[in-house]
């Protein structure tokens, strides 16, 4: 395949993320378009649905697509595996058996707290996963094979838990998990999108910072020593910054697949495997297909909504898979 | 940071500004749980209702616009409807998104979500009082109480499996802590499963063991299965008393579980099938 000139790609990426931010938040089951808001005074109740429910919606969905595309593209570059994702080491389903522990003994709360009980235990899950994965990194010498089956064990065991709350769960807790393992940006508010942001930005910003050292990972970790990388720190560095940028997600939009496995492998597929690149393409791609997912949820069966998670991989799929089967010659990097 | 100051002081504005789209005051409510819509139907309110959720399964209702499940609402999505009241089951809250919703004006009026026959007349109140009919609630409520007392919850010897099944699933008895238990314990029957709580999957076992004497089956449930023959190729089946005599009863699934105004005439017809099967 034709390879792209990443400066090209960046630009339209963009300009195309632009677009579809504009666009979103022109669109929803409200006729309420920048036209219309224009006509109204500020103070009108048309401009806080637009201001309080619709905006902070198109900006975590641009915010979480960032998340886990950036996420996905260090965990692929991390383990040098194109299937590397950023359920692989057991942090969302570590969220996933807090949210089911939440939903199926729910505890009294609050009702302040009560409203965010599903966030906090998601947050609170990832936390305590890749604690546990950052100090199993610290031990071994850093080697990612054993990091690697780790994670496959805590995603076993996590799974088997949730099948245990499932099993005792009724009906409509089970109808409540499963639809938060779909994932959807429903929950969206200032405050969650700023939680979220201020943990997201700042981790994609130091993920990009060390785009160079990844690159360098990538020739084997005997070769970056020699070049003059502290490996086992790196390592872990860009461990925990993975782990930060999956909680965020995790918490405050519920388990969304397919962006963190294929928005990374696209971008490389089109650009080539550096990170320099890689990082901040897949970003913008990741934002874009989210954008547009999470457009269409909240439109198309309106005024009820659809699981996101769902969607992404349904727009997502289907290219993917045109791309492979056109492409003679599957080079990874 | 122009931008974001300017942003900040729209949103520190107070939020309750009155939905002033329909200026006429023209009642508009959306109707969240099953029950929710049935007791609004019950009290001649129906024409009211803009919308309803995907668990409001009433025939009358399914011409108007299905606002999703309770626990997956669009905030937008529902606003687009310019309600001037939605009435919710608690069974949907905690929730961001009725939270939002009430904060851009709309009234919303929690509806108790709690699984017990007693707690209907509490519920026809709530809604009757949201809508202004509070006669009309205490005709419908009294109504309701009288249908209960009609029937007869003397003690019968009758054991009553109560089977749980979706497509796709092992069929599941239920047993302690579970609406099925309290309808039938109401009719004056027993629950054939003893000693465990919530569903579990029926083992062949399990069922011979539990010897009921008669099935308990949803119409959802039922259309699942497929036929009667096949209820009684369920896993130990074939050597319960009630196989053997044939007795089997399917019920409407929110007449049986949801606690509605139609649960009193499920709970009729369970006595009736009771009696008859009781040897």
């Amino acid at each position: 395949m034709t390879k792209v000139s990443p400066r090209i790609a960046f630009s339209v990426l963009i300009v195309l993320l632009l677009a579809l931010g504009l666009g979103s938040a022109n669109m929803g089951a409200l006729r309420l378009s920048f036209h219309t808001l224009w006509e109204t005074p500020l103070d009108d109740a048309m401009w806080q649905v637009w201001l309080n429910i619709r905006l902070p919606r198109v900006l975590l969905a641009t915010v979480v697509g960032i998340a886990l595309a950036v996420s996905g593209a260090i965990m692929q570059g991390l383990f040098r595996n194109p299937l590397a994702d950023p359920t692989l080491l057991g942090i969302s389903s570590g969220a996933s058996l807090c949210v089911a522990l939440v939903i199926v003994m729910p505890m009294t709360l609050a009702p302040t707290l009560a409203l965010y009980s599903h966030m906090l235990a998601a947050f609170g899950g990832s936390l305590i996963i890749s604690l546990l994965i950052y100090g199993l990194s610290r031990g071994g010498h850093g080697s990612l094979s054993r990091l690697l089956l780790a994670g496959i064990a805590i995603n076993a065991l996590c799974f088997a838990l949730v099948g245990v709350l499932s099993y005792i769960s009724n009906d409509q807790q089970l109808r409540q998990f499963s639809l938060w393992s779909m994932g959807s940006l429903g929950q969206a508010q200032w405050g969650t999108l700023l939680a979220a942001t201020s943990l997201i930005l700042p981790a994609s910003a130091a993920a990009l910072l060390m785009a160079r050292r990844l690159n360098l990972l990538q020739l084997g970790d005997e070769e970056a020593h020699y070049l003059g990388i502290n490996v086992a720190k790196t390592k872990r560095q860009l461990l925990l910054l993975s782990a930060v940028l999956v909680g965020a997600a995790v918490a405050v939009s519920g388990v969304i697949g397919f962006i963190g496995l294929v928005i990374p492998h696209l971008v490389r597929m089109r650009l080539g495997a550096d990170h320099r690149w890689l990082l901040p393409c897949s970003a913008l791609g990741g934002a874009c297909l989210l954008l547009t997912a999470d457009t269409l949820a909240r439109t198309l069966v309106s005024p009820a909504e659809m699981p996101v998670g769902m969607l992404t991989s349904l727009i997502g799929g289907p290219y993917f898979l045109w791309l492979i089967l056109r492409q003679k010659e599957f080079n990874v990097g | 940071m122009t931008l974001a100051r300017r942003l900040a002081a729209v949103l520190s504005a107070p939020l309750m500004v009155v939905f002033s789209m329909n200026a006429v005051a023209a009642d508009r409510i959306v109707s969240v749980g099953g029950d929710v819509t049935e007791i609004v139907y019950a009290l001649g309110a129906g024409d009211r209702l803009v919308a309803r959720d995907t668990t409001s399964t009433l025939p009358a209702a399914q011409k108007l616009p299905d606002v999703g499940y309770m626990r997956q609402l669009n905030a937008e999505g529902i606003l687009s409807l310019k309600p001037t009241m939605v009435l919710a089951t608690e069974l949907a809250e905690p929730s961001l998104v009725l939270r939002q919703i009430a904060d851009v004006g709309v009234k919303v009026v929690p509806v108790s979500g709690k699984a017990s026959l007693e707690n209907v007349p509490h519920k026809i109140q709530q809604v009757a009082s949201a809508l202004n009919l509070e006669k009309q609630g205490v005709e419908v409520a009294q109504k309701y109480e009288q249908q209960l007392a009609a029937i007869p919850h003397t003690p019968l010897k009758t054991k009553v499996l109560f089977i749980l099944s979706h497509g796709g699933m092992t069929p599941m008895a239920a047993g302690q802590d579970t609406a099925a238990d309290a309808i039938i314990k109401a009719s004056g029957a027993q629950n054939a499963m003893q000693g465990f709580s919530r569903y579990r999957p029926l083992s062949q076992e399990g069922v011979v063991a539990s010897a009921p004497d008669l099935i308990l089956l949803t119409t959802d449930g039922f259309k699942t299965l497929g036929n009667v023959n096949k209820v009684w190729e369920l896993p130990g089946m074939a050597l319960t008393p009630a196989a053997k005599n044939k007795q089997i009863l399917v019920v409407d699934d929110m007449a049986l579980l949801g606690f509605s105004l139609k649960t009193p005439e499920a709970l009729a017809a369970l006595r009736q099938a009771a009696e008859r099967a009781q040897r």
